[in-house]
């Protein structure tokens, strides 16, 4: 069985990096062309609504007697319904994994490497997220601490490159949308909000340390939303809502915009490493949260195998949308249906819990 | 030891990749300006690219001074032309360091719909670009060979450093149009380029003429004028005077000039600095009936004065008084203009979308037949923050 512990810090952190993930790129575009300039309201209502979630999630995963995300499913719902649990957590996780896998490719090919075919992008990154899944989640939350502190540099130069752009008249009014439509809008951010939640739900079973863990999450998860606001804020600020709301991934545009001076013709040099981290984040929380489900579904299910099978199954999945249209429909199939589930499944399994604990 | 393999490996993949992907800088013709002109065949465009072709030892400039070029391409598209180009130039047109776009007249004044269209469907193609129209032509402008900038296109790049700082015209990016052009209550304006002999001595010229070595005429770019645009046609354009004040009002620049008369004497004019312009615009709206209220604050400095002034027997207050009713009579005449040519250019419709959203949605659909007809009022408030240290300039004496 693993012995796996991981710091309440340190998964507090793996937690904040893992909601925003690839989000950070599109979500301008998807809130403001329902709620306008006050698209950044929308993403904030949607993870402050989502906070009781990750109580649930901090209080679920509390429970669990061992480090061991298959044994921790199985000791709350028996081990048959534990196990469909478990399958459909890795199927919702697989399908979105491989389509972000899919779309660091698509992406950086249309952005910065148009001769070079997606799929070498996909496979590559691919790699680094099967080295990672194969040594379990240790070595992957201290991958995202290094890999955090480096995005760090990073996101200041973009900040730095980006603020004196912002015009704030282009922010105004600061309700730009009726009230239905920005709800409208943050019922798209709902989903980004619910991965979170599904990741504190995992990484908390194997914290070292739970005393507070439902304060340490929530933080996470609402400085993630916060991010992702000011985010939005900001890419209006700069590039005004009719250029923001036409562009698929307009944080790559806002980029762009930037010009730090003569020498330095742009800040992209920041974007693409950051792209790549983000898709890392996000794949391989996914990678190793769809193995440690099949690892708990069949505990037969050792390694090398699952993650080379899951490696293959990830890149199936990447290799299916044949652009960049049915690649984001995909990801919102994925998002509207399946993450919105366990808005309903969370809160059962939070009281069923809650019931058993009684009972015992 | 590990981390050393690593590292090496990261290190050598370094050396894997070309300037653009698997391009290599050769394989790149990197477009410094874009022209954008009417073909000679209907529904066709002319595009002319300013480039620089790479050689072999030498980066985009060096060896024997400037090595840009301006190829011209005749076609139905945008994608079509680079097709073109590539003809010409044998590289793949890259656009990551294009410095700016210019229109030529003919094409702003029947639309620049296809042309931003085309532009924002590449994405190496950044927004922030800037955008200008040309008296003339744009092929005209890009291959103007001048004697004051380093290169021809360099002018253009100079021109558009000194906008932030004088009050010159208002430049505009690719985004800002398209931010514009989506929605009602605000126009485009962009400056205009024109093209005039070059007559400045410069050490490789010859002066008298304006001529370079070549004997090829060198030509001046200059700006001085403002086109305004309603929708993507240029209808209209501001005149140099009429464009310092429209640029205060838009608050591009806050610094500027003033000419007022001379309180003392009526026949002579005092040159005033304007060291800060900053104009807030209240806007009453009652049914379709909208007021609005310029309230410019100006900080001046008293430059120069034809004519007499004696400041410790006068005092400020009359040039103060001079300043705001030459800044009210400005400011209604670009609003005066503006109305007449049905161009929002200042974006009134916009600040009602801002301050009171609901009474927008109710006017927007009307906005075109409503601006001509708001009432304007302006209320300047002067104050002089310098003399230059003077308390009586300068004057002649003279006999009977």
């Amino acid at each position: 069985m693993s012995k796996v512990r991981v710091g309440l810090a340190q998964s507090t952190l793996a937690l904040f990096v893992v909601t925003i993930g690839t989000v950070f790129f599109p979500v301008a575009g998807v809130v403001v062309p329902l709620a306008g300039a006050s698209g950044w309201v929308a993403v904030l209502l949607a993870f402050f609504i989502a906070l009781p979630w990750v109580y649930m999630a901090t209080y679920v995963a509390g429970s669990a007697t061992a480090p061991n995300w298959g044994q921790a499913v199985k000791a709350w719902l028996g081990p048959f319904v534990g196990r469909i649990f478990l399958m459909y957590f890795a199927f919702v996780w697989m399908w979105l994994g491989g389509l972000l896998l899919g779309q660091a490719g698509l992406v950086f090919h249309e952005m910065a490497m148009p001769r070079t075919p997606p799929i070498v992008l996909c496979f590559a990154l691919l790699i680094l997220v099967m080295r990672v899944g194969w040594h379990g989640l240790e070595v992957f939350v201290r991958t995202i601490e290094a890999l955090a502190m480096f995005s760090i540099l990073g996101l200041v130069g973009l900040l730095v490159g980006m603020l004196p752009l912002v015009r704030i008249d282009q922010l105004r009014p600061l309700i730009d949308a009726p009230p239905a439509l920005i709800a409208h809008a943050a019922m798209f951010c709902l989903p980004w909000a619910m991965e979170g939640v599904l990741f504190a739900l995992f990484i908390g079973v194997y914290a070292r340390k739970r005393l507070g863990m439902g304060g340490y999450f929530a933080a996470a998860v609402g400085a993630a939303g916060f991010s992702l606001a000011f985010l939005t804020m900001m890419t209006v600020g700069v590039l005004g809502r009719g250029v923001t709301e036409s562009y698929l991934y307009p944080t790559a545009i806002l980029i762009q915009v930037a010009l730090p001076g003569f020498f330095l013709e742009g800040v992209e040099m920041f974007m693409y490493p950051l792209w790549v981290v983000a898709s890392y984040f996000k794949v391989g929380a996914a990678f190793i949260m769809v193995s440690e489900s099949l690892a708990g579904v069949w505990q037969g299910f050792k390694q090398p195998y699952r993650t080379l099978l899951l490696g293959g199954v990830f890149m199936f999945i990447a290799t299916r949308p044949r652009n960049i249209f049915e690649l984001v429909a995909s990801i919102g199939r994925v998002d509207n249906t399946f993450f919105m589930s366990f808005y309903f499944i969370l809160p059962a399994l939070a009281l069923w819990v809650r019931v058993s604990r009684r009972e015992e | 030891m590990t981390y050393a393999k690593w590292g090496l490996v990261l290190m050598i993949s370094l050396l894997l990749v070309g300037c653009w992907d698997q391009q290599e800088i050769t394989d790149l013709a990197s477009i410094a300006g874009l022209g954008f002109d009417v073909g000679s065949y209907p529904h066709t465009v002319r595009m002319s690219f300013m480039t620089s072709p790479p050689r072999a030892g030498l980066g985009g400039e060096g060896g024997d001074g400037s090595r840009l070029r301006v190829m011209t391409v005749e076609a139905g598209s945008f994608t079509e032309a680079l097709i073109l180009l590539q003809g010409h130039i044998r590289r793949q047109p890259f656009f990551l360091h294009l410095g700016f776009i210019l229109f030529g007249e003919e094409l702003a004044k029947s639309g620049l719909n296809g042309q931003i269209a085309a532009l924002q469907g590449r994405s190496t193609i950044r927004g922030s670009v800037p955008i200008f129209v040309a008296q003339g032509t744009a092929e005209e402008i890009l291959t103007a060979r001048s004697g004051i900038g380093h290169a021809p296109g360099q002018d253009i790049a100079d021109l558009l450093d000194n906008l932030a700082e004088a009050p010159l015209g208002r430049p505009t990016t690719i985004h800002n149009v398209r931010n514009v052009l989506g929605g009602l209550g605000s126009e485009i304006t962009a400056p205009i380029l024109e093209l005039t002999p070059l007559r400045l001595q410069a050490g490789d010229e010859k002066p008298e003429v304006g001529l370079g070595l070549a004997n090829e005429q060198l030509r001046e770019v200059f700006v001085r004028r403002l086109a305004v645009f309603r929708r993507d046609r240029w209808v209209a354009d501001f005149d140099q005077y009429l464009v310092q004040t429209f640029v205060l009002l838009t608050g591009t620049t806050k610094m500027g000039s003033l000419n007022i008369t001379n309180p003392a004497d009526p026949k002579s004019i005092m040159g005033i600095a304007i060291a800060n312009f900053q104009a807030r615009f209240e806007i009453k709206i009652e049914g379709d009936k909208v007021e609005v209220e310029i309230l410019p604050r100006v900080k001046a400095i008293v430059r120069e004065v034809s004519g007499s002034y004696i400041l410790r027997d006068r005092g400020l207050e009359p040039i103060a008084q001079n300043i705001e009713q030459e800044v009210n009579r400005q400011v209604i005449a670009v609003m005066s203009f503006l109305q007449e040519q049905k161009a929002d250019a200042l974006g009134i419709g916009d600040m009602i979308r801002r301050q009171q959203p609901d009474v927008w949605a109710r006017l927007e659909p009307r906005w075109g037949q409503l601006f001509p007809q708001i009432t304007v009022s302006v209320n300047t408030e002067a104050e002089i923050t310098s003399t230059g240290m003077l308390v009586r300039f300068f004057e002649i004496k003279r006999g009977e």
